[in-house]
C-alpha cells in the first residue's frame, strides 16, 4: 500500500491550519464556550477518559484558556517544523479535551478533526530512512496504517451520512434543502424562493456525498467531486453558519492527493 | 519482515478499524445489534463521531429559546450577531428543551436550567425574574417550507 508524502505534508499543514482557526473563533468566547456551568461535564468511564476528557479528570477547567494557547502555539510548531510525536500527542489531548468541556458547541467537524489528529500522532512527516530491523518494520506498518485510516475516515465520513440522508423522505423527496434554509437557525432564507434550485441542490448534495467514496479512486472524478465540494463545504460553511464543519472537511482533502510523479510516492 | 505480510498487516489493521467506525455510525437498525454494541466498546473512548447532521431529514420544526424580564420584552438568548459556537450552544440548548415540551414537559431539567440562566449572564445580571419560553417554527407542508406555524411554550423554572 503506497504513502503519498506530499499529501501527507499538506494534510498536516491544512488540520493545523484549521485548529489555528478554530481556536481563533473559540477564544473570544472562551468563558462561555469552556464554562463547566454552561455545559456541565459527563466523563465516560474506562482510561482514556484522562486523555479525552483531561479537564473532568486531572486538568482544572480555568487550564483552558491556557490549553487554547498551548494549542496554538504547538500547532504553529507543528507547520513550522512538522511531524514529532509527543507534540501530537499533546495537541490532540487538549484539543480533545477542549472539544469535549465544550460539548454542546461540538460539532461533527471538531469531531473528525480530533480524529485525524489523533492518526497524526502516528503519522510521520516524512519518508522512512532506509533500514530494516522489527522496530523499522513496526515504524513502517504504523504509520501506513495511520495514512489509510485518515484516507478512509474521510471516505466514510460522506458515506454514512448519505446512508443517513437515504433512509429519510425529505432527502428522497427533494425537500431537505428547503426546509434547511428556511430554518431560522440555518439559512439562507431566500434560497427558498428558487425551489428547482432546491430541488437540485438536494440530490446534488446526496450525489455528492454518496458518491465520494468511488469518485474519489481516479484522478478525474477525484478532481470532479473535490471541486464540488470545496463549493458545497464553502456554501454551507458560509451560507447555513457551520464553517467549523465545512473547513474541517477541506481540511482533510489534501490527503487524498497524489503525489505528481515528484518521487515522493512510496510502496511499502 | 516481507513486504507482503506488512501489507496484509495494514489492510487487516485499517480494514477492522474502518469495519467498526461503520458499525458505530450507520443507522442502528442497519447494523446487527452484536456488532453496534462491540463498536460502541471500541469507537465511543477514542474516536466517538457522529453523522447524521440534518439526517435522516433535517428538523421540521426549528426551535429558539427567548428571555424577558419580568413584563419585558421577548428577546432570544443569544442574537444573531453572537459568534457561530455560542449561537449553536444556545441552539442545541433549545433542542433539550425541545425534546421534553414534546412529551409534555414544561419544566426543564435542572442542569438545562442553570445551562440557561448561565447564558443569560452574559447580557443581564438579573436572573430573579426572568421568564423563558420556547418558540418553534414548524413547517406545514415540505413543499412550502417557508411558511411555518409558529408556537410558543412558556418555560417553568425553579426559583435561582
Amino acid at each position: 500500500m503506497s504513502m503519498e508524502w506530499s499529501s501527507v505534508r499538506w494534510f498536516r499543514a491544512a488540520v493545523h491550519v484549521w485548529l489555528l482557526g478554530y481556536l481563533t473563533l473559540a477564544l473570544p468566547d472562551a468563558e462561555l464556550l469552556w464554562d463547566p456551568g454552561l455545559a456541565p461535564l459527563s466523563v465516560p468511564p474506562g482510561i482514556f477518559r484522562f486523555a479525552t476528557h483531561a479537564f473532568g479528570t486531572w486538568l482544572p477547567t480555568n487550564f483552558a484558556i491556557p490549553a487554547a494557547l498551548l494549542v496554538c502555539v504547538f500547532a504553529i510548531w507543528e507547520l513550522i517544523r512538522p511531524g514529532k510525536w509527543w507534540r501530537a500527542l499533546v495537541i490532540w489531548t487538549l484539543y480533545t479535551s477542549l472539544m469535549n468541556l465544550a460539548w454542546s458547541a461540538a460539532s461533527g467537524g471538531q469531531q473528525l478533526i480530533a480524529n485525524m489528529l489523533f492518526w497524526l500522532i502516528l503519522l510521520p512527516a516524512r519518508p522512512w530512512p532506509a533500514g530494516s530491523g522489527a522496530v523499522h518494520d513496526m515504524k513502517q506498518v504504523v504509520g501506513t496504517t495511520a495514512f489509510w485510516i485518515i484516507r478512509l475516515q474521510l471516505v466514510l465520513a460522506y458515506a454514512v451520512t448519505a446512508i443517513h440522508k437515504l433512509s429519510g423522505d425529505l432527502w428522497t423527496h427533494g425537500q431537505a434543502v428547503g426546509v434547511v434554509v428556511t430554518d431560522p437557525a440555518y439559512g439562507p432564507a431566500f434560497m427558498a424562493e428558487y425551489p428547482a434550485l432546491l430541488q437540485l441542490l438536494t440530490y446534488g448534495a446526496l450525489i455528492f456525498q454518496a458518491g465520494f467514496a468511488l469518485a474519489v479512486w481516479w484522478r478525474p472524478t477525484r478532481i470532479a467531486w473535490m471541486v464540488m465540494g470545496v463549493l458545497f463545504h464553502l456554501g454551507t460553511g458560509l451560507g447555513m453558519g457551520i464553517p467549523d464543519m465545512a473547513f474541517a472537511f477541506l481540511a482533510c482533502y489534501p490527503i487524498w492527493f497524489r503525489s505528481i510523479a515528484d518521487g515522493t510516492s512510496t510502496d511499502e | 519482515m516481507e513486504a507482503r505480510t506488512k501489507h496484509r498487516i495494514v489492510i487487516g489493521l485499517v480494514v477492522l478499524h474502518v469495519f467498526m467506525l461503520a458499525a458505530y455510525t450507520m443507522p442502528p437498525t442497519y447494523v446487527p445489534s452484536k456488532f453496534h454494541v462491540l463498536s460502541i466498546r471500541y469507537v465511543r473512548p477514542l474516536f466517538h463521531q457522529q453523522w447524521h447532521l440534518f439526517a435522516p431529514d433535517p428538523p421540521l420544526c426549528s426551535c429558539v429559546l427567548e428571555v424577558a424580564e419580568s413584563a419585558g420584552e421577548w428577546h432570544p438568548l443569544v442574537n444573531a450577531t453572537f459568534d457561530p459556537l455560542p449561537r449553536r450552544m444556545a441552539r442545541h440548548l433549545a433542542e433539550y428543551v425541545q425534546d421534553g415540551v414534546a412529551e409534555g414537559d414544561h419544566r426543564p431539567m435542572p442542569v438545562l436550567q442553570r445551562a440557561i440562566r448561565s447564558m443569560v449572564h452574559d447580557f443581564t445580571r438579573e436572573t430573579d425574574s426572568l421568564q423563558f419560553r420556547l418558540v418553534e417554527q414548524c413547517v406545514q407542508d415540505p413543499e412550502l417550507p417557508k411558511d411555518r406555524k409558529t408556537r410558543i411554550t412558556l418555560l417553568e423554572f425553579d426559583r435561582p
